[in-house]
């Protein structure tokens, strides 16, 4: 046996409450910590980009952080725009987080979105005689089979010829723009109109959440008073279920189970008889479907309702999905807050530029920092230099933390497990001199 | 490194260790991983150091090595106290560690990864092949190392990276090596040749720090011996005036068998008939020649070889891992001692074979055998997850099924972890290797395939995984059993058949001795007697 330098503990696990707390520290910790690191270097950029005395400009830069907040979740209406530019945000964030559990880098949200808003917007136009409680599903099934076909041909040429998804979604993201661009001005063209398609039937688009209510629930709970100004549509709704599907697959599925350890390692999954060629396949249709419903929700639930050729390589959604999954750790409440920070942020960029007179493009230098922190945190010569709180999120402790006596030391976990084996010793010191070794020890 | 030379001569007289470690204590939240430990290490020895997973060396030398800071107790190099806050400063007082996972860069040249961090010239000049080239070449000549320094570390065999490591060692002025486990990933003829580099280095003033499992190797290479248990010294030994019972005992804390106790076999019908089998390795070479095998229900049969003829490759074909080129596999059920219909399970892949009752036991189980960033609850159904009592129909997992039978495990096995939902990471390799043991042998196979089951685990968990194995053949299982360890197959098999270059050479009895098992693995003919 191996000598029990760490008896078993008889003792119950950890309380529920306690463990939600430590899986809430560990789902959080980091990425609260590299939103925060972001936004103070973004303060710093402010002070020395603003005119002025010091003083001043320190001033600018508080300010500015209070109108972020005040722009994006200052007023319910700031909120329903801030909801209404998180929805997409939060569908293509799972396309990049669900290919993200198999090891997969899905770069290609933006060009799965776009065939997907390009599908939808095909079928709103051509069967726009339909009756609304039909052409809404449909449109919606469209996009997602549409980027769903979009992923799975990057799946396809992963798992069969062995191309790396980064450079054949990148590809095929411009393929997408490109050809989505001339159907856009060719075929589908609105008469007297050079960039744009006809808007989307009335019946073809989702309706804003504040008028959904009032027509259902309001109808005997108090109504909502103008409920136009709330722009946020019931698309937000479908992301929920969206959510609940992603959580469900991931957590509860066989299927999910199998992406985790394709994902984690893919020498098990062989050993286990994981066929890891469908389950890529698999995993790039279902990231490209849910890409494809961020386009399909976004053409019909905002205005303009119409497709733009020249707004399908200037949409910046499924790139800025790869920050919001990465944020959220591809874990479909992260992925939500993520959204939200982003969207949050991007509503309130106009703000900044009128009432504290910093250009509005400070919000895309603080998404940048935001990617910027979480992207360093993988390093591992910059992980040395971590609090130990913070490095532990990354590695459950080896003993529930009620039966510790005090806070862990520095290191103080990683290298616990050190004492545990022999093995793990000489792997953790890999990770600490930043080398990775050659022979069987890959680990982590 | 000259001064350090000096301060040796001077002090000689005054200290005959090359490292002391005086009164080590360290703490870890809730355990207690260096309780008052004392090493003292001679100039120009090798000195092992051993003890079960979890006994602290590691820490120990983890400290040596400037990585623990240690909670009190001191460090002395060559006699004056040091203080070693990372591995940077050991290196500069000539401490070198060869790890057991080598760091090397598989793409860059031998040079390269040994000048690596250190390269001629400084950070500021540019990389200075030459000069780097010939530094290398005259370390390998002085030490009797010889290596193509022009050479990628991929294209190297792990003997002779492993002496690339060593090199880098030597390269950076080190005195005093620590080499973690260096015969774990060596072939036989390697661990022989890697003995002789480190006997010449001690000849050469070099002194060694050898941490190790394997007491044969303590007896055969070492001058003394420090064992550690749970954080303690409980032995210094001189290995000429010990042997082998008297170190397991140390380590383990009691008599440990190291033979195996096991009543003759009572063989039934054949369960697993392999016929003709060829497959192809990884490169489309041919690496299996019509094997044919037959094992019995309740025997175990051992496939001696020396690794890298074919062994990895029929277990992957056996488990449906890899697709054979040719011949048949089947497997029967034993129901009374008669064996039922033949099924002919060569092409149904991993899971299919599994269903058919097949458990597999992989060679290395942190490469292929366990997710380790996952829980023991997802490690404990890996393989068989869609089996009807994990998931719905294949597809929805049944968390409650699950966690009974990951705690299953864990009780039935006695697998020491906090909980079940502890990531696998956090387990010693000993109670990793429990659980990949529990997992395939609580699905109550009609086949095990053991593949080199007890590798790098400690003495007492290789006891309970013989005992197991033993168990499994009484219970009227067929069990393959492929190791490296001639002494395990030996001890263990009822029959052995041995593998060279893809073929089945012979079957012989286990009464065969070393040297007639050693002549066949080598390709050599038994003699017609």
């Amino acid at each position: 046996m191996a000598s029990p330098t760490v008896q078993r503990r008889t003792s119950a696990p950890a309380s529920q409450l306690a463990r939600w707390m430590q899986k809430f520290r560990a789902a959080l910790g980091r990425p609260l910590i590299a939103v925060l690191v972001a936004f103070v270097l973004g303060g710093i950029i402010i002070m020395i980009t603003t005119p002025g005395p010091l003083d001043n400009r320190f001033i600018t830069a508080v300010s500015t952080y209070y109108y972020l907040i005040a722009g994006s979740f200052g007023s319910l209406q700031s909120i329903s725009y801030t909801l209404a530019k998180a929805t997409p945000l939060i569908f293509a964030g799972l396309a990049v987080a669900i290919a993200y559990r198999a090891g997969l880098f899905n770069i290609g949200a933006a060009g799965q979105l776009t065939v997907g808003s390009m599908v939808a917007g095909i079928i709103g136009i051509q069967l726009a005689a339909l009756p609304g409680w039909l052409l809404v599903p449909l449109m919606l099934l469209g996009s997602m089979v549409a980027g769903g076909i979009w992923g799975g041909i990057v799946g396809v040429l992963k798992a069969w010829r062995g191309a790396h998804e980064v450079v054949t979604s990148i590809m095929l993201n411009w393929t997408a723009f490109y050809v989505c661009a001339f159907l856009v001005e060719g075929p589908f063209q609105a008469p007297k109109l050079s960039q744009q398609t006809l808007p989307m039937a009335p019946q073809a688009t989702i309706p804003s959440l504040a008028i959904l209510y009032n027509q259902t629930l309001g109808t005997f709970l108090p109504q909502i008073p103008d409920p136009a100004q709330y722009t946020v549509d019931a698309g937000l709704l479908i992301a929920f279920v969206a959510m609940l599907v992603y959580w469900f697959i991931t957590a509860r599925t066989t299927f999910g189970y199998e992406l985790r350890v394709i994902g984690q390692n893919p020498k098990a999954a062989r050993y286990a008889g994981i066929s890891v060629r469908k389950n890529i396949v698999m995993v790039m249709f279902m990231a490209g479907a849910f890409a494809g419903l961020a386009g399909a929700v976004r053409l019909m639930g905002q205005a303009p309702y119409q497709l733009i050729s020249s707004a399908f390589s200037t949409d910046s959604t499924g790139f800025d999905a790869i920050g919001v999954a990465l944020l959220g750790r591809t874990t479909s409440i992260g992925v939500l807050l993520a959204s939200l920070l982003f969207g949050g942020l991007q509503q309130a960029g106009p703000y900044l530029q009128s009432y504290v007179d910093v250009p509005g493009d400070i919000i895309t230098i603080m998404q940048a920092l935001v990617l910027f922190s979480i992207a360093i945190e993988y390093l591992p010569s910059l992980q040395r230099f971590m609090p130990s709180f913070l490095v532990k999120s990354s590695r459950p402790p080896l003993v529930p933390s009620l039966i510790t006596t005090k806070p862990a030391e520095e290191k103080g976990e990683a290298d616990m497990q050190a004492v545990e084996s022999g093995h793990r010793a000489t792997s953790d010191t890999v990770e600490k001199t930043g080398l990775k070794p050659t022979s069987s020890g890959q680990e982590e | 490194m000259q001064e350090s030379t000096v301060i040796t001569r001077s002090e000689e007289k005054s200290s005959p260790y090359a490292v002391e470690m005086r009164d080590i204590y360290k703490a870890w939240p809730g355990v207690v991983a260096s309780n008052h430990v004392n090493l003292q290490v001679k100039k120009g020895e090798i000195h092992a150091l051993v003890g079960e997973n979890g006994a602290g060396k590691s820490t120990l030398m983890n400290i040596l090595y400037g990585i623990v800071k240690p909670d009190s107790g001191e460090v002395l190099i060559n006699g004056t106290a040091v203080h070693i806050s990372g591995p940077r400063d050991a290196i500069r007082l000539g401490i070198g560690m060869v790890h057991q996972h080598f760091m090397l860069i598989p793409p860059l040249t031998v040079a390269e990864n040994i000048v690596l961090g250190s390269e001629p010239g400084g950070i500021a000049a540019p990389y200075d092949r030459k000069r780097a080239r010939a530094d290398i070449l005259a370390l390998s000549k002085r030490y009797g190392l010889p290596i193509d320094p022009d050479l990628r570390i991929e294209k190297l065999s792990v003997g002779q990276q492993q002496r690339v490591e060593i090199l880098k060692m030597l390269y950076r002025g080190a005195d005093i090596l620590v080499m973690d486990e260096p015969t774990g990933v060596l072939t036989p003829q390697e661990t022989d040749e890697l003995f002789l580099v480190l006997r010449d280095l001690v000849k050469q003033g070099k002194t060694i720090i050898f941490i190790t499992h394997k007491l044969r190797e303590v007896l055969e290479i070492t001058d003394a011996i420090t064992v550690l248990r749970r954080g303690q010294n409980v032995g210094e030994l001189v290995t000429k005036q010990t042997n082998q019972r008297e170190i397991a005992r140390a380590m383990v804390g009691r008599d440990v068998l190291l033979r195996v106790e096991k009543t003759p076999a009572n063989p039934g019908p054949v369960v697993l008939h392999v016929h003709d089998l060829e497959a192809q390795s990884d490169r489309d070479l041919a690496c299996l020649h019509k094997v044919s095998l037959d094992v019995h229900a309740g025997e175990i049969l051992g496939i001696a070889g020396v690794e890298g003829n074919g062994q990895t490759e029929l277990v992957e074909v056996l488990t449906g891992m890899r697709k054979p080129t040719g011949g048949e596999i089947t497997m029967a059920d034993v129901k009374d001692g008669q064996a039922g219909t033949p099924k002919n399970i060569t092409t149904m892949g991993a899971r299919g074979v599994r269903v058919a009752g097949m458990s597999h036991i992989p060679e290395d189980r942190r490469e292929s055998g366990l997710v380790i960033t996952e829980s023991i609850e997802d490690n404990s159904i890996l393989g068989r997850h869609r089996w009807q009592q994990f998931s719905w129909r294949g597809m929805v997992l049944q968390l409650k099924n699950i966690a009974s039978w990951a705690q299953k495990l864990i009780d039935e096995f006695d697998v020491r972890t906090p909980s079940a939902t502890a990531a696998m990471s956090t387990l010693s390799g000993g109670n990793q290797q429990k659980l990949i043991i529990a997992r395939e042998l609580e699905a109550n196979p009609i086949v095990l395939i053991a593949s080199q089951p007890t590798r790098g685990v400690d003495i007492g968990a290789i006891e309970f995984i013989h005992r197991q194995l033993i168990a499994q053949r009484d219970a009227g299982k067929a069990v393959l059993l492929i190791s490296a360890e001639l002494d395990e197959i030996r001890s263990l098999s009822d029959r052995i058949a041995v593998m060279y270059e893809g073929q089945i050479v012979d079957i012989v009895s286990p009464d065969a001795t070393e040297e007639e098992l050693g002549i066949l693995m080598t390709g050599g003919h038994q003699d017609p007697q």
